[in-house]
């Protein structure tokens, strides 16, 4: 692979640049702050306004939505092995709550309530089988599922934070779940009790994205698990949080970082934030292959198709930015 | 391939005004900085006990009164994915929601539903929450009227604000500014600028509207009878104005000082010295005429304990030898100090030598000035405070919320110092440094404060532009600092106080008499001292401290002389002199006086439990800070005094065979500078002749004169 450094407007092969603010369709664009492509990797789907945007995933524009009246939507969620579609979301300060919707009808099929403020940040295990909610009320809860199940029952609620918990994440190999928040932290539980069992207090500002490195990059199952997390403190650290290690610090970026994201395979990472800008890294090495000029607003959301051959990006203009990775290549 | 980073801010900016353009139409939607922010200031959202303090409140954090409103924006804006504002459904934005309390707001109910603001933040939120155009913003504010004198209490009136705006348009923003009244019991102001006027005296009005700030000055007199004009002779320009202001404030002036009590005024404030005792003989029993006293002036201003008590002054304003200080370099640095003072060096030559200075802490003694600090932001702290005396620190973090300085002001002046640096026992200026915007990351050129020009780039020493700009006439603040100190140590009290807060929102007293001295002073050569001359000549120094009628509640006009507390080492000096029993100071020649002393590290308990200046920070209330139980305990039963009732005074007293009564009115003049009354006669003398010890008595007299309220104050 070439690991040049590509600028996106020059050297990226864009297959559609669409400032989707969707004004054709509604005339107030909403700030894209949830994005997620879907596991067959034919759609694309973001927060709109009160309704959840279908998008094309060639060139981000609006294809189709159906309702959601959350007034706040913060994250998006497809369950991996299964049909459920979460969104998270809410009524700031007043309360919470993620929607599961079936995904091929595209009705709701339960709401998971949250009690206070706006469910943050929604995720799957790889399994599909739990389903972790960060919420800004300071604490984050865990729902369980059968397979093929759409009931969910929640088994913990995570206590402990001092701030909103903005992100969440499930370890690929099962054991651990990781919170970040505006507090600074990181705390990492464990999946089978519920129990806090570390945190790390590396980060001098918000927490604000948290992802794991999936684990089909190695192959390998003694591969250790990482996890990079995103700041207001302009870094990008990596993790080995079931043991208890910060592995790196990416200090590329030189505003907060409000987006991470791995290519399928494990071997990019892909970071955005306030500046604008899209960077990917090697996730081995944190060597940058490229950073490039993606919107003019702060990126709030990065998703990349299941195949790996497309980057989306949201900002808060509401613009959708669909790139081909397989130029970068 | 380098990237370049964006300008972040004014993308967002930009982006935000191009799609408010598009969907309104291209209509003038509210700019942010000079149509939302107000309201939200004005609501108090980002007062510092709310969203303004350094945390924020409840995970929102805006900036102090607004001083950054680009920060601001984002805050509101974009932060947490745009968690506080509903472009789509404006009026269900946290921004409206919180403060109008139809959700829990801490804070109580700042926007009504009903008002004006609420209204027009909705609208903005609907107009896709712009920030407008960048270059717009308020440069200036009027506040009028600038003063009311107002004959009569019970009176109420309005402030009008103005705001001038960049583009050149004028927006009347009395409904939007903040006020604060430095003396409710006086004037009280209310949120619309509406002052009431319910006591006598006068009183500052601060206004303040989008970083600008702003003064009003209310005026009541003191008295319904108006003062007859020919109660205050004028004998000079400082004697004009406050004798003008005291007519206009009906406050009658307390006649001319004694001749005791002007010999031992003009004798503390000049030398740190009591009046000898022949001094005072031969004084009392002249002619008492104003010639008399010109030339006690003009000796006390030639004599070596005038350099001694000004070099004292000088070195504790210096901050000269406090603990980062090396002994050898405090010598001589003092010594250079000295020097100046022998040689009545021009108060300017002064100050640019020392920001100039450079080299060998022993062999370039100026230079031991940045030995202060060793951060530029620090020194510029304290050359702002010491010269200019205005106080920048605020600054560091946010722009200060009584002054004009933002932080840009002032990372721009601490660059002038960001090259200087102290290596070893030497001060050295490299080509090399910069100081950094704390939030830009951005390296600032140097820029004087209040400065529009920035300072050229070149390998030159930054300090010798700072200097010039700082001692150069046209620089209102320099002379004003310095003419307000003197001012302050004659007549004890600032015509600005504190001394070191020199702001529009903390006017003078009497602005034109400062006006008038500072122009006087630096179109005479910054001549220290002509100004002590000048001053202390005038009638306004010399009346007595005995007040008359009303003018009992002037604290601040000078209708009659206010009590001095004598610093700590004049007051030390003092009891050395009428017990005739010097202080002993360890390491320090036998009959070093305490004002002599060089640098604060000399050990005496005396000192510091009188409270001397230790010099690691400020001490412009003049070396004697609090009080307290301590220091009343030692001088009641401490060895201050205990200690030089043996010997001394009293045995010499008693060795002579002189009658009681000259043995009393010695003392009374040493101690006093003035002969007992004949009720102070009437109680000692019975006493000191009944007495069976009568060295228990005469130390009784001297116990009770060293402790008395007379003795402890300049009057």
């Amino acid at each position: 692979m070439s690991r040049l450094h590509h600028d996106w407007g020059v050297a990226s092969a864009i297959i559609a640049l669409a400032l989707s603010t969707a004004r054709a369709l509604e005339p107030i664009p909403v700030p894209i702050t949830a994005l997620a492509f879907s596991p067959d990797g034919l759609a694309l789907v973001s927060n709109g306004s009160r309704r959840v945007d279908i998008r094309s995933v060639h060139d981000g524009s609006v294809r189709s939505h159906f309702p959601c009246d959350l007034p706040k939507i913060s994250a998006i969620a497809f369950q991996p092995r299964g049909n459920i579609l979460a969104v998270a979301g809410g009524e700031p300060a007043v309360r919470g709550e993620v929607r599961l919707f079936d995904w091929r009808t595209q009705t709701v099929a339960q709401r998971l309530t949250n009690p206070e403020d706006l469910a943050t940040s929604v995720r799957f295990n790889t399994s599909g089988t739990l389903l972790g909610v960060g919420s800004a009320n300071h604490s984050a809860s865990v729902w369980r599922t059968a397979p093929g199940s759409t009931n969910f029952t929640k088994i913990f609620t995570l206590t402990g934070h001092a701030g909103p918990v903005l992100a969440i994440a499930f370890s690929p190999i099962g054991r651990t779940i990781v919170t970040g928040s505006a507090d600074r932290s990181i705390k990492v539980w464990s999946t089978e009790d519920g129990r806090l069992l570390r945190t790390f207090s590396h980060h001098l500002e918000c927490v604000n994205a948290l992802v794991f490195r999936p684990q089909a990059a190695s192959g390998d199952e003694a591969f250790p698990v990482a996890c990079a997390s995103a700041s207001d403190d302009r870094t990008v650290r990596i993790w080995q949080p079931e043991i208890g290690r910060m592995v790196r610090i990416i200090r590329q970026h030189r505003a907060p970082a409000f987006a991470l994201v791995y290519a399928p395979d494990g071997l990019s990472l892909f970071s955005a934030g306030k500046e604008g800008r899209i960077r990917r890294f090697d996730a081995e090495s944190d060597t940058l292959f490229y950073e490039g000029s993606a919107s003019s607003d702060w990126i709030y959301a990065l998703a990349v198709s299941p195949d790996g051959s497309k980057l989306a990006s949201g900002d808060w203009s509401g613009a959708v930015l669909i790139r081909d990775l397989r130029g970068d290549k | 391939m380098k990237f370049r980073a964006p300008c972040f801010r004014s993308g967002v900016v930009m982006a935000t005004c191009l799609w408010a353009n598009s969907v309104f139409g291209g209509g003038e939607p509210l700019p942010f900085r000079t149509g939302i922010l107000p309201l939200l200031t004005k609501a108090g959202c980002n007062a510092g006990a709310c969203h303004g303090a350094a945390t924020g409140q409840g995970g929102f954090k805006l900036s102090l009164f607004g001083y950054d409103p680009e920060e601001d924006f984002e805050r509101i804006t974009r932060e947490l994915g745009g968690r506080r504002i509903d472009r789509a459904a404006p009026s269900e934005s946290l921004l409206l929601r919180k403060p109008s309390r139809q959700l829990d707001h801490e804070g109580g109910r700042r926007l009504p539903r009903d008002g004006g603001a609420y209204e027009k933040v909705e609208r903005w939120i609907a107009e896709g929450a712009p920030f407008g155009s960048q270059e717009l913003c308020v440069t200036a504010i009027t506040v009028e009227p600038a003063v009311s004198f107002l004959q009569a209490t019970n009176t109420t009136f309005n402030l009008h604000v103005t705001a001038l705006l960049s583009n050149g348009s004028r927006e009347d923003v009395t409904t939007l500014a903040l006020y604060s009244s430095n003396n409710d019991a006086i004037a009280d102001v209310g949120k619309q600028g509406e002052v009431h006027v319910s006591g006598r005296g006068v009183a500052s009005v601060m206004v303040r509207y989008s970083g600008q700030v702003g003064a009003a000055r209310v005026m009541v007199p003191f008295g319904d009878e108006a003062v007859r004009d020919d109660t205050f002779p004028k004998d000079n320009i400082i004697d004009e104005h406050i004798g003008a202001t005291l007519k206009r404030l009906h406050l009658p002036t307390s006649p001319l000082s004694r001749d005791g009590e002007f010999l031992r005024r003009v004798h503390l404030d000049l030398t740190g010295r009591l009046p000898s005792l022949e001094t005072a003989r031969a004084f009392l029993g002249g002619p008492g005429s104003l010639a008399a006293r010109l030339r006690v002036i003009d000796d006390l201003l030639a004599s070596s304990e005038f350099v001694d008590l000004w070099t004292m002054r000088l070195t504790d304003l210096l901050l000269i030898g406090g603990k980062r200080a090396s002994d050898d370099a405090t010598r001589s640095y003092h010594g250079w100090v000295r020097e100046q003072v022998a040689l009545n060096t021009p108060y300017d030559k002064i100050v640019r030598a020392l920001l100039t200075a450079r080299g060998p802490l022993l062999t370039a003694p100026p230079a031991n000035f940045f030995t202060l600090a060793n951060d530029p932001r620090d020194l510029a702290e304290h050359a702002s405070r010491i010269f200019l005396g205005t106080q920048i620190a605020c600054a560091r973090c946010h722009a200060h919320p009584a002054d004009r300085w933002t932080q840009e002001d002032y990372y721009r002046f601490a660059a002038y110092f960001a090259r200087v640096s102290h290596e070893g026992n030497s001060i050295k200026v490299s080509s090399r440094g910069e100081v950094d915007h704390p939030k830009t990351g951005a390296p600032m050129s140097p820029r004087p404060l209040g400065g529009s020009t920035i300072t050229p780039d070149t390998e030159a020493d930054r300090r010798i532009a700072l200097a010039g700009w700082m001692t150069d006439s046209n620089n209102p603040l320099f002379a004003r600092t310095i003419v307000n100190r003197i001012w302050k140590a004659l007549l004890g009290r600032g015509l600005v106080e504190p001394v070191d807060d020199l702001r529009p929102t903390n006017p003078a007293t009497h602005p034109a008499l400062l006006e008038a001295l500072a122009v006087d002073f630096s179109t005479h050569g910054h001549d220290l001292h002509r100004l002590i001359r000048s001053i202390v000549t005038s009638r306004t120094y010399q009346i007595t401290s005995r007040t008359a009628g009303i003018n009992r509640l002037d604290d601040r006009f000078f209708s009659h002389a206010y009590l001095k507390e004598m610093p700590a080492a004049v007051f030390l000096d003092a009891v050395a002199q009428v017990t005739g029993i010097p202080e002993v100071f360890d390491g320090c020649p036998e009959g070093t006086r305490a004002v002599q002393l060089i640098g604060v590290r000399t050990p005496s308990y005396a000192l510091d439990v009188l409270g001397r200046c230790s010099r690691d920070g400020p001490c412009e209330s003049g070396g004697r800070p609090g009080g307290g139980l301590a220091q009343a305990l030692h001088l009641i039963n401490g060895s201050t005094l205990n200690a030089k009732f043996a010997g001394g005074i009293v045995t010499r007293l008693l060795a002579r065979a002189s009658p009681d009564r000259e043995r009393i009115e010695e003392l009374y003049l040493r101690a006093l500078t003035r002969l007992p009354a004949a009720e102070e006669l009437a109680e000692w003398e019975p006493r000191l002749a009944a007495a069976l010890n009568p060295s228990e008595a005469v130390e009784d007299l001297l116990w009770t004169l060293l402790n008395s309220r007379e003795f402890a104050f300049n009057h």
